[in-house]
């Protein structure tokens, strides 16, 4: 065969770009690094999880996030490494109530016979999707809102944003602590005092939340998805979502009317947008209506310079009631 | 007689294998020239590269002394093989095509006037297609497409006018027609003209030049009074040079069936 | 004045959708003609990678969108010219590398925006910026279109023809080229990539149905493109309909009915000729 010099270079490119491609993607990999050694090894999906687990753990355990932050949680499934990573774990954390459809299939599919799966909100009264809407308002959008989200997610029934109230809130760290108890027997005394302080902070939130709120009761909010069901059940608030429980949907334009109307009946000043999604459909409303905007966190993603810079549960949800407060003023 | 176009020492191919060997051949102005030789001998190919869509390996082809560097500024009115096929699914009039035409005329970026629209009737009427004038092209029968596109091509005057394969799929009367329609040209406004077809018994009445592409080698030929020339028998007292063209073994034994 | 015209987003709606229907049709009417009836599919998607890069080196992402947007056009229009009689290839070609080159660069980035609510806008939200785009690059297609209306017929009619008379081929495709790639990434930007890559297509072939000429084609796919995307917002304000998939369907509605209509209408010629 002639020796060609095309295809020398060609083959030359082939194994260099296969072998950096490598080399990146296994720069990349995640999991439990060497630090992880003797300690719990948790996965945890959301953020609410992940900084859940960490406060109740302390040092005595490595908690991973498996979901990006950004990523829309319903239509996230597992890389290879993330299937790797369970079964390396010991404890899995998820939200549950249908925040994660896939986790079922995952675990069924992991074949770590030691990894313990805790669904965090099962000690939560959940509230029923259709609850969660402003029944006098948005009369005739629940049906149409339940039926696309057995459509394209399957959760439906239930509002998953269950830690956006602080006893709720509680309540899945306390489940946490539990599994972490059953887990790790030899440091329990450790998991029950960081359930104490954590309690303690929580309750101090919901009396801040109640206190600050108090005025307010019976107030509406016009947030872009309506994820605030359980805050606003607590705290007497009323809703209105721009679009439905979960974020992906485009509004119509008479569902922006009814909004715009409502704005303005109310005398609502404020409308609230989520970072981590584009804001113009909060801003054309705002516009409209002539009111300003404001960041509200769902703190189902929290972006990574947030969490770098040490933000947490806490500090979101004290600026969430900043925000809230404001937009009554 | 000035030379119109000029083929000199020209080869091609796309490969290292050339389709077209040492070709030689001029044609004058005023000449009626006939391509014609077997299936695969490189005839489009030829066409090709007198239009400029490609470049010669080897030699240079010029036409009224301008060495063929590009498609654009050759000048040449052209009318492609089954022109009208690719006409049949644009929805467009007959008017509007045979506007395109007018191109050069109208210029860049600007807006036709009446005159033009005058011009493209007088095309369209010299081809006997005026009545379809606001006609799709797709609703016409082939042999009145290809009318179509040749009045595109003469809306524009062009000097030289080549046309590859203009009998192919289209009916006898249509044929006539062409033909007489080129002779006109031929003859009363003394454009140049190169044909490539197989139907030598049809053209080379008209024609008062044949060069044959054929295997291994291609003659030239010059007819002085216009009579029916069987290329593949014939040998010329004019004996003018020969022309080879390589690689026309492959192939066309199978299209001779 | 009608309710729909009491809201300023109604207004800028039905305002921005009408300024981007018209030069959409006009557009989609050269690329259709040119087998490239998938640019604004391939061009919306392969957008997503600009929006990666832009992440990942830290530029803007509208930014990034629209520089892949200009170099996957680019890319089609160069391919298309190396494959001849498939050149609807190169769509496909460009489509799958965008899309590919997304899924392998979004694995680097750690950013955590909604990829998609940035990149793809809505219809009912609008922001003055993009509306104030969408007219100043509205006003240079036009212009772009009918100054250069006899070239793009000439070219889509017939390249190797349009090029042997003397039409600048290489700039005309090039302008038109990078035009597509500007209006797609601004307006997958401001009304949603659906809208945009269905327009550019769907009323050319409706128009085809019916018309009689070249000009009237062009006329009327603006007729079918407009028509659409007033109705379907109108549809969406009083009937709480999805503006883009309404916009979309009404348009696949006068698909079938010119179709129809052309059909009965050769029936009966041909029963009159006969």
């Amino acid at each position: 065969m002639k020796f060609s010099l095309k295809r020398f270079i060609s083959s030359v490119l082939a194994v260099s770009f296969t072998v950096g491609t490598a080399g990146l993607l296994c720069s990349c990999r995640r999991g439990f690094g060497a630090d992880a050694e003797g300690k719990v090894k948790v996965v945890a999906t959301i953020f609410p999880m992940y900084d859940f687990a960490q406060k109740i753990g302390g040092d005595k355990v490595a908690v991973k996030m498996l979901i990006p932050a950004g990523t829309e949680p319903h239509e996230w499934e597992p890389s290879t490494n993330d299937m790797l990573m369970l079964e390396e774990a010991d404890l899995f954390v998820y939200n549950g109530a249908g925040m994660e459809p896939w986790a079922e299939d995952v675990l069924g599919s992991v074949k770590n016979k030691d990894l313990v799966a805790l669904e965090a909100s099962k000690d939560v009264t959940l509230l029923k999707t259709a609850e969660v809407h402003d029944m006098e308002d948005v009369h005739d959008h629940e049906e149409e809102h339940d039926e696309e989200e057995h459509e394209h997610h399957h959760h439906g029934e239930y509002d998953p944003h269950v830690w956006l109230s602080p006893k709720n809130a509680e309540a899945e760290m306390e489940a946490i602590a539990e599994a972490l108890i059953a887990i790790d027997e030899a440091n329990a005394d450790i998991y029950r005092k960081n359930l104490e302080d954590a309690k303690k902070q929580c309750e101090d939130l919901d009396s801040a939340f109640r206190e600050a709120l108090k005025p307010y009761e019976g107030g509406h909010i016009v947030v872009a998805h309506e994820a605030y069901g359980y805050l606003c059940r607590e705290y007497g608030l009323k809703q209105i979502g721009i679009e439905g429980v979960s974020a992906d949907q485009e509004p119509d334009a008479a569902r922006m009317r009814e909004i715009i109307d409502k704005v303005n009946e109310y005398g609502i000043k404020c409308i609230f947008f989520e970072e981590l999604v584009d804001p113009k459909v909060a801003q054309t409303i705002a516009d409209e209506a002539g009111c300003k905007t404001q960041a509200l966190s769902p703190l189902d993603g929290l972006s990574k310079e947030d969490i770098d810079s040490g933000r947490d549960y806490f500090s979101v949800m004290q600026d969430n009631l900043k925000a809230l407060v404001a937009a009554f003023e | 007689m000035t030379k119109v176009i000029e083929v000199e020492n020209m080869s091609f191919g796309y490969t290292r294998d050339m389709i077209l060997e040492n070709v030689d051949f001029t044609v004058e102005e005023g000449d009626f020239a006939v391509v014609i030789g077997d299936n695969g001998v490189g005839k489009s190919t030829m066409v090709k590269l007198l239009l400029g869509a490609i470049h010669p390996t080897k030699g240079r082809i010029s036409i009224e002394g301008k060495t063929v560097t590009s498609l654009s500024g050759s000048g040449i009115g052209y009318l492609p093989q089954n022109g009208g096929n690719r006409a049949a699914a644009f929805p467009a009039t007959c008017e509007e095509i045979v506007m395109s035409g007018l191109y050069k005329k109208i210029g860049f970026m600007r807006f036709p006037g009446k005159a033009h629209k005058e011009k493209a009737e007088a095309a369209l009427s010299s081809v006997g297609m005026l009545d379809k004038k606001k006609e799709l092209i797709g609703n016409l029968s082939g042999g009145q497409q290809q009318r179509i596109m040749l009045a595109r091509v003469l809306a524009g005057d062009p000097k030289i006018l080549i046309l590859d394969e203009p009998t192919v799929g289209v009916d006898a009367e249509s044929v006539d027609r062409l033909l007489h329609i080129l002779h006109h040209l031929n003859i009363e406004k003394k454009v140049t003209i190169l044909m490539v077809t197989h139907d030598v018994e049809k053209v080379g009445p008209y024609a008062n030049r044949v060069l044959c592409l054929s295997e291994g080698a291609c003659r030239e030929e010059l007819l002085p009074d216009a009579q029916i020339v069987h290329a593949h028998s014939h040998s010329h007292p004019h004996g003018v040079e020969h022309i080879h063209c390589a690689n026309c073994e492959h192939g066309h034994g199978k299209e001779a069936k | 004045m009608p309710l729909i015209l009491q809201y300023e987003y109604m207004q800028r709606a039905l305002f921005v959708g009408l300024l981007l229907s018209v030069i959409v049709a006009c557009l989609g009417t050269v690329m259709v003609h040119k087998r490239l009836s998938l640019i604004g599919d391939a061009l919306s998607h392969s957008s997503l990678a600009g929006v990666a890069l832009g992440l990942l080196l830290g530029f803007n992402p509208i930014v990034g969108a629209m520089a892949i947007c200009i170099v996957s056009a680019l890319s089609i229009e160069a391919i298309r010219k190396k494959l001849g009689n498939h050149s609807e290839l190169a769509v496909a070609i460009v489509m799958s590398t965008g899309i590919g080159l997304a899924g392998v660069l979004s694995g680097f980035v750690k950013s955590s925006a909604d990829f998609n609510s940035f990149l793809f806008g809505s219809i009912v939200a609008i922001s003055s910026f993009e509306a104030r785009l969408v007219m100043i690059l509205s006003v240079i297609v036009l212009l772009a279109f009918v100054l250069l209306y006899k070239e793009l017929f000439y070219i889509s009619f017939d390249e190797q023809a349009a090029a042997i008379s003397g039409v600048p081929v290489g700039f005309v495709n090039a302008v038109f080229t990078i035009l597509t790639a500007v209006t797609v990434s601004i307006a997958a930007r401001t009304v949603g990539a659906l809208i945009i890559s269905s327009l550019l297509v769907v009323p050319v072939a409706a128009a085809m149905g019916i018309a009689k000429s070249y000009k009237t084609t062009v006329l009327w796919a603006i007729f079918v493109s407009t028509v659409s995307t007033i109705g379907g917002l109108v549809l969406s304000f009083y009937f709480g309909l999805k503006p883009g998939g309404t916009i979309v369907l009404l348009s696949v509605v006068f698909f079938l009915l010119f179709r129809v209509i052309g059909y009965l209408r050769e029936k009966h010629s041909v029963k009159k000729g006969a």
